[in-house]
């Protein structure tokens, strides 16, 4: 009675680990590893439904292939996702920067030429016309290099998003 | 792309079916290239421009299972992986695939 009983036990436990290994294990485990891709990655959906092709008796190995496929695969493009994310946060940062400084530069040069008018109507001399000539040519080399920086940056950022 | 004997048996099984619709899991099985080196090639090809990818239609699956993605070959893919098998046939180093080349 005792050994019937030990043995319908293991019987039960081998099946419960069988029914662990072949059935529930390998879909939990490899929705773990699909993780060290990044979010969005087409390759975290297709590798999960490609479980569903693989024989039931084949698909621990296969889970376990998938481990090499997600280290050497989705832990690069996860690392080079979040460079990309860095990059270019601190490109948007610069374009901010250089875009305050256009703003600055052209309400400088509106002042000039306003100060120029004012000179030109005899509403007022201020400063002398040569200084006024010599800060607009100044302000107008400094509106074309910030405008210059800016498209430098707002191709470098249609580069790193190309990639 | 660097030959190998894995790119070799992967374009011997694309190029089995030119025009077909081919699958991860299948493609590893018939080829004999392990997921871990054939996942990692499918992206070049896709990077290529030599296949192109989609997803099964939902609504024609029948059993309960997500869809799943399959690669195309293109016509500059079909052209590149021709050449690939006709160097290989040349190459002595892939004389073991060379009943498969056939």
């Amino acid at each position: 009675m005792m050994a019937e009983l030990i043995g319908a036990i293991e019987v039960w436990s081998t099946f419960l680990i069988a029914l662990i290994v072949f059935g529930l294990a390998p879909g939990v485990v490899l929705r773990l590893i699909v993780t060290m891709y990044p979010r969005n990655d087409s390759r975290r959906k297709e590798i999960v439904a490609e479980l569903y092709a693989v024989p039931r008796t084949e698909r621990p190995f296969w889970v376990v292939e998938q481990l090499e496929v997600a280290v050497f695969e989705g832990l690069p493009r996860r690392r080079k996702k979040r460079r990309l994310k860095a990059e270019l946060a601190e490109l948007a940062a610069e374009k901010q920067r250089f875009a305050a400084e256009l703003m600055s530069i052209e309400e400088r040069l509106k002042s000039v030429r306003d100060d120029i008018d004012d000179e030109m109507h005899g509403a007022g001399v201020y400063r002398d016309s040569g200084d006024l000539t010599s800060d607009l040519l100044w302000l107008q080399d400094e509106e074309r290099r910030v405008v210059a920086d800016l498209d430098r940056v707002n191709a470098e950022v249609v580069g790193r998003v190309g990639e | 792309m660097r030959m190998t004997h894995a790119l070799i048996a992967v374009a011997i099984e694309i190029m089995d079916d030119p025009t077909g619709r081919h699958w991860g899991y299948a493609l590893s099985r018939a080829s004999g290239v392990r997921s871990g080196v054939l996942y990692p090639m499918l992206s070049r090809f896709l990077d290529e421009g030599w296949v192109t990818d989609g997803w099964e239609d939902p609504a024609t699956i029948r059993k309960k299972r997500p869809p799943r993605r399959y690669y195309e070959l293109t016509d500059e893919g079909r052209r590149a992986l021709g050449t690939v098998l006709m160097e290989a046939g040349r190459d002595a180093r892939f004389g073991a695939l060379r009943w498969r080349l056939a």
